[in-house]
């Protein structure tokens, strides 16, 4: 087997997911969101990150260990390590 | 033994806690307690479902007035056992550990009370703290465990010197004015327990999963209600294997789990109290 097909909807889809849901949490503007910085950069904590875990089970249909979160501490790398699982179960 | 209704009541949950209880109640008893007269305030012990449960012959020294009974309702979460705690409380001012295992530092009970006489609705929030060298979660990967931490206990002599507890333990937050999830001895006046309805029995898995953040994000959600953070003094929790602190993994599966169902019940992310409110400094620290 190849590696899954990442589509760009895909990642577009967890990174406006993320961004909605942090923006909301955290009160900040969605336009221009610091996808790139770490997720401590602008506040948000170890036990949100983890909430957020849980709901985006809920959201993508997939298991999520939390620890990923923290290995992959941005919007954008953790799409660039969600999508490809989301392009697996298809 | 005066029959008249205590200022304070604490409630404090247990389950299991042969090792952790004598230490949770001998911290929130006098002489230890300081500024407070045992008169003053009494402790409801609820017991939900322990193999041997706890009784009052094994607490003889405790100084305020001690009731315990066991849960007419055991299940998995502690919910119904701090709600029935909370039905036979007669204090005025009424503070809930849901977790048995937290010990008290010495100003806590005092600077609580003096605290809750600032405003005529508060929501008066005690800060969590962890023995040991690191968020329990933590530390129990690294071989933290109750031995560690009866030995650490024994070098500060913390019965005796009970703000040395700060030097042996890890805050939950990083500041007494950070985002704040949940306080694990929360006192609020009667009036307004019985305004939110006690703990929403909705929380049903195990350990009452946020049923503790629910309560601190509601009460300081009700109308004209001001949060009021204590700083100086604490609850430390002691390693028991609790859900929260018997390994990082665990403790982060059991969290995702319970922000689930936290969702599924109020429709929203659990999101932590961002507001500082006041801070009441106790005046023991000055910290």
């Amino acid at each position: 087997m190849g590696d899954p097909v990442v589509t760009q909807t895909d990642r577009e889809r967890v990174v406006d997911w993320m961004v909605q849901h942090i923006g909301s949490v955290l009160e900040m503007p969605k336009d221009n969101f610091p996808i790139e910085e770490r997720f401590d950069a602008y506040g948000l904590d170890s036990i949100e990150a983890v909430i957020m875990a849980g709901l985006m089970e809920e959201e993508f249909g997939v298991p999520i260990d939390p620890m990923a979160l923290f290995q992959n501490p941005s919007v954008a790398k953790f799409a660039d390590f969600l999508a490809p699982l989301l392009s697996e179960r298809r | 033994m005066s029959l008249e209704a205590p200022e304070i009541s604490l409630v404090v949950v247990c389950y299991e806690m042969a090792r952790e209880l004598p230490r949770t109640l001998q911290s929130l008893s006098t002489p230890y307690q300081r500024g407070v007269e045992p008169g003053q305030y009494e402790i409801v012990i609820v017991d939900n479902g322990s193999r041997y449960p706890p009784s009052l012959a094994d607490f003889p020294d405790i100084a305020p007035r001690l009731t315990i009974f066991s849960c007419s309702r055991k299940t998995p979460s502690p919910v119904p056992a701090i709600n029935e705690g909370l039905t036979v409380a007669r204090g005025n001012l009424i503070g809930v550990w849901i977790d048995g295992a937290r010990m008290a530092s010495p100003g806590l009970l005092r600077s609580c009370l003096e605290a809750s006489r600032l405003h005529p609705r508060p929501i008066v929030a005690t800060l969590n703290y962890q023995l040991g060298p690191a968020r329990q979660a933590v530390s129990a990967d690294q071989g933290y465990n109750a031995a560690a931490e009866d030995a650490l206990l024994f070098e500060i002599g913390w019965s005796q010197y009970g703000y040395r507890l700060f030097d042996i333990a890890t805050p939950e937050i990083a500041e007494p004015t950070a985002p704040m999830l949940e306080s694990n001895a929360l006192f609020l006046p009667r009036a307004l327990w019985d305004e939110l309805g006690g703990y929403d029995e909705a929380f049903t898995s195990r350990g009452g999963g946020m049923a503790n953040p629910d309560i601190f994000v509601r009460a300081v959600g009700l109308p004209g209600a001001q949060l009021i953070r204590i700083a100086g003094e604490g609850t430390f929790h002691q390693i028991h294997g609790g859900l929260t602190t018997a390994g990082l993994q665990s403790t982060l599966n059991y969290v995702k789990e319970a922000s689930r169902e936290y969702h599924a019940i109020r429709g929203r992310a659990l999101a932590p109290v961002r507001a500082p409110g006041w801070l009441y400094r106790s005046p023991a620290t000055g910290w």
